[in-house]
């Protein structure tokens, strides 16, 4: 019975669409593309410059906080006594630990983990815009 | 750069070949424009609708399960493209057209038997199916033609309708008992006037 039915469907027009309907399909997803690269570069572009710019002071701070809990001076024993360090190393790896500036290293960290992202992120859809740019073809 | 499958095609458009995504485009620009006009029946809203398809298409490629078929995915797009299409222009053509127990009726039946051969002779057969196909009802006709013109089986097609297998078995029958009614009223030969 379907075979009947396939039968019939064989005698239906096929219907084409224009021409130059594909280069037009294509145009479009185009221009969507560059659209979206362009929004895309805008946010990178504002993430990375952002991130940058925060990590001067986070830096600065960072310094501030290693000094004024202690981390820097305790650190330097290493250098200064060692000796007595390797005995009491326990102790000193703990007062280490509770010495560091969570906050301001979380700060720092953060900042530089944006701003390499958002780079890296630019750079790619730079690279795909440019290389776009160039060398693309449409053939119909 | 030769591409054999879709799968390939689609690997490379993901890694941002934009080649492989234009063969995308030209295997399959006929079959979905050629599918759509059926279904919305004029040329220009064939084409409008056949171009947001697959800017959709690539707007969702990332999300595309590479384990599926590309076509049916592709088809799913068009079928709701088009069907939401007709719901905004064509609201009166999704009222239900067959009571629940017409339904029920219905899906009882059995298949419809063969349509007569004296149809198949006809030479404008292709523009009698086409405006018997116009006069269904837009899921009816989607069915249809997706099973006898794209190829698709009724698992496919229930993927597509996100329905089971034998809601699409039933429809199917539902479609062709109303095919059939159609071409075989518009195919009787006129009554000659009696006075």
């Amino acid at each position: 019975m379907q075979d009947h039915y396939q039968r019939l469907f064989f005698h239906l027009e096929v219907h084409e669409p224009s021409h130059d309907f594909l280069v037009s399909i294509l145009g479009r997803v185009a221009q969507k593309r560059v659209l979206s690269a362009r929004v895309r570069m805008g946010v990178f572009s504002t993430l990375s410059l952002g991130a940058l710019v925060a990590l001067f002071p986070a830096w600065q701070e960072l310094r501030l906080e290693l000094v004024q809990s202690g981390f820097s001076q305790l650190f330097s024993l290493l250098f200064s006594d060692g000796g007595t360090l390797i005995a009491l190393w326990k102790d000193f790896v703990f007062s280490l630990a509770e010495s560091l500036p969570f906050m301001g290293i979380s700060f720092f960290l953060g900042s530089a983990f944006i701003f390499l992202f958002s780079l890296r992120s630019l750079s790619r859809v730079i690279s795909i815009f440019s290389y776009r740019s160039n060398n693309i073809q449409v053939s119909v | 750069m030769e591409f054999s499958s879709d799968e390939e095609l689609i690997i490379c458009a993901l890694a941002e070949n934009e080649n492989a995504f234009t063969e995308l485009v030209k295997r399959y620009i006929k079959p979905v424009y050629s599918f759509v006009y059926r279904i919305v029946g004029n040329k220009g809203d064939a084409e409008d609708i056949t171009q947001d398809i697959f800017l959709s298409v690539w707007k969702n490629i990332r999300r595309f399960d590479t384990t599926k078929r590309f076509k049916t995915w592709i088809f799913t797009i068009a079928q709701n493209t088009a069907l939401n299409w007709i719901k905004r222009k064509k609201p009166v053509l999704f009222a239900q057209l067959n009571s629940e127990e017409e339904e029920t009726l219905l899906d009882t039946m059995e298949d419809p038997g063969p349509l007569p051969e004296t149809l198949f002779a006809r030479a404008d057969l292709g523009r009698l199916l086409a405006r018997a196909l116009e006069t269904l009802h837009p899921q009816s006709r989607v069915v249809l033609l997706l099973h006898y013109e794209d190829g698709f089986t009724f698992t496919e097609i229930g993927e597509i309708f996100h329905e089971s297998v034998n809601t699409i078995k039933s429809l199917h029958r539902r479609s062709l008992h109303a095919l059939k009614n159609i071409l075989e009223r518009d195919h009787a030969p006129e009554r000659p006037c009696s006075l």
